[in-house]
């Protein structure tokens, strides 16, 4: 939520690097991640970018759907991130609902 | 019931939940007069009903704060509570001193409680959330001083635990900066600046020591995880709240005339703010999962998890929205801030003291846990609050990000009163959310008093 373009690059390094000679688990995790991250991220700027299409720059009830959508897809982003970084602490796999890889655990 | 002391607590969480429902029907009182200016009006004006509704707040809450205290302390100190007695006697005298407030406050014009009350002798009186008769504000000091007498000798006689001197510290802090309510200078810079000393530091410092030792401990008992994990995670959580959030002051500092630099160290600082909100949430669903037992008390786990998640949306990401100086330029004052304040304190401080009422009650009543179908309303009950909070503070966001836009944003800003009427359909959805809120607090109250197989419960305990 802070740095978010910052955080991505970290775990896109780290994706890199160990995809090859990861241990399932962390494979697993890092490859659901990248993957929400790049769907989630998708989500949010081609539906804003919609929003403010259809609704136009100048007006207060775009901007208003636009703050509104953002702050509610994020938020949720980064809960089920909590749930996947729960899931990784106590050594369990996680598919993440709706936008997660399909994998086999 | 581990100590028989512990049960001083009981009226504490009664006085809260009653508090409560006052504060929750004020607020519906008030919402109407968003939208019908003259409701109750002479009665209850506007700016008796706002004053009404969060001194409420304030109240129940410490009521709540102390009633944890009283059923924690004993358990985690491994002894009876120094005097159940003195505990009891300061509940008297705070829910007499609050109610006259309140009936105060109700009954006679705000000037003539001053004039009543001898506010000229030390003028404490006029402040946003410090409304309180100096008189009443003693009172509160008195109360703070006996209560924190009576837990610190209980602790510094007894057991030690990191949950009971991080509650210890909060609570002394608490004491420590109401003090700051007493400081009323004449240059209203240097008024607002210390008014957050009371207001800010409460809420987003030493409270939040509160909030992580009392969910500490429900998830201490809940989970069964061995404490050294659930004290390490206590430490850092209160370590980044305070690191965070004592400077993060200065986002309170940026219009009020004092020096420019706050803008700098308000927004770094308190854009971290989110971050032990985060770590809360993170805590509670990890101690959750690798929890060592199924404690069959499962409307406490709920409200729990439920505290930190709403915690780090209303405080953390909601409080984030609007923190930057260049944003905060255009949004402070505005709806903005009300949706950011209903769903925190909703999340953060209600939650919680919801979750030790949960846990503690059963227990003061005399089972491990309330029965199934107690537990299935109260859980019913918990849904109904929590979403419809998130719809209040979606509304009061949209009518914010609109109120932005037409009277602050734009080169032809419209007046106040003019965006008002046309943000009137947001004001009307909140009240409908805040019945709903009502809805969910009834079936809350009403899961005390629900009838069921206790034994079902008793087994499960044992299980």
């Amino acid at each position: 939520m802070l740095a978010p373009g910052l955080a991505f690059v970290v775990l896109l390094i780290l994706y890199m690097k160990n995809r090859a000679h990861a241990d399932p688990l962390a494979a697993n995790h890092l490859s659901q991640t990248v993957g929400v991250s790049l769907a989630g991220g998708a989500l949010i700027l081609v539906i804003i970018a919609l929003i403010l299409v259809l609704g136009g720059f100048d007006s207060g009830y775009t901007w208003m759907i636009v703050i509104l959508y953002f702050t509610f897809i994020h938020s949720s982003l980064i809960l089920l991130g909590v749930a996947g970084l729960v899931k990784a602490m106590a050594g369990e796999h996680f598919r993440y609902p709706l936008i997660g890889r399909p994998f086999k655990p | 019931m581990q100590y028989q002391s512990q049960a001083v607590a009981k009226p504490y969480f009664i006085a809260a939940i009653g508090l409560f429902v006052g504060q929750i029907l004020f607020g519906l009182i008030m919402g109407l007069q968003y939208v019908m200016g003259d409701f109750l009006f002479p009665e209850i004006p506007f700016n008796v009903a706002r004053m009404v509704h969060t001194n409420l707040l304030i109240v129940w809450l410490l009521f709540g704060f102390m009633g944890a205290a009283y059923f924690l302390v004993p358990e985690e100190a491994e002894r009876e509570l120094h005097s159940p007695k003195l505990a009891l006697a300061l509940f008297w005298i705070f829910l007499i001193a609050g109610a006259l407030t309140i009936l105060g406050y109700l009954l006679v014009p705000y000037a003539g409680l001053a004039k009543m009350t001898g506010n000229h002798l030390l003028p404490t009186m006029g402040r946003e959330f410090l409304e309180q008769p100096t008189i009443t504000k003693l009172g509160i000091v008195v109360v703070a001083l006996g209560f924190l007498y009576n837990i610190g000798v209980t602790i510094l006689a007894g057991r030690k635990t990191v949950v009971n001197l991080v509650l210890l510290t909060g609570l002394v802090g608490l004491a420590v900066f109401f003090l700051f309510a007493f400081y009323n200078p004449e240059n209203l810079v240097k008024d607002k600046f210390y008014w957050w000393w009371v207001v800010h530091l409460w809420v987003e410092g030493v409270w939040e020591l509160i909030l992580g030792s009392i969910l500490a401990f429900v998830l201490l008992k809940v989970t069964g995880v061995d404490r050294e994990v659930i004290e390490k995670w206590l430490y850092v959580i209160i370590a980044m709240a305070l690191i965070t959030g004592v400077i993060g002051t200065g986002h309170h500092f940026y219009w009020i005339g004092a020096p420019e630099y706050w803008q700098w160290w308000g927004s770094i600082f308190s854009a971290m703010e989110p971050i032990p909100f985060f770590m809360m949430t993170v805590f509670a669903f990890n101690m959750v999962n690798r929890r060592r037992r199924e404690h069959p008390n499962q409307a406490a786990v709920l409200w729990a998890l439920g505290t930190a998640v709403m915690a780090f949306l209303g405080a953390g990401v909601w409080g984030f929205l609007h923190t930057l100086a260049p944003v905060n330029y255009y949004t402070h004052g505005t709806q903005i801030t009300a949706a950011h304040g209903h769903m925190a304190f909703y999340g953060a401080y209600v939650m919680i003291v919801l979750t030790i009422i949960s846990y503690a009650m059963p227990i003061l009543r005399g089972q491990k846990a309330g029965n199934r179908s107690a537990q299935v309303l109260e859980m019913w009950s918990f849904w109904f609050m929590t979403v419809s909070m998130v719809f209040i503070t979606l509304f009061l966001t949209g009518a914010g990000i609109l109120q932005v836009w037409m009277q602050r944003y734009s080169d032809a800003p419209m007046a106040f009163m003019v965006v008002q009427e046309k943000i009137e359909l947001f004001y009307w959805m909140r009240e409908v959310a805040g019945l709903v809120f009502l809805i969910g607090l009834i079936m809350y109250v009403w899961s005390f008093f629900v009838k069921g197989d206790e034994r079902v419960v008793a087994s499960a305990a044992t299980a």
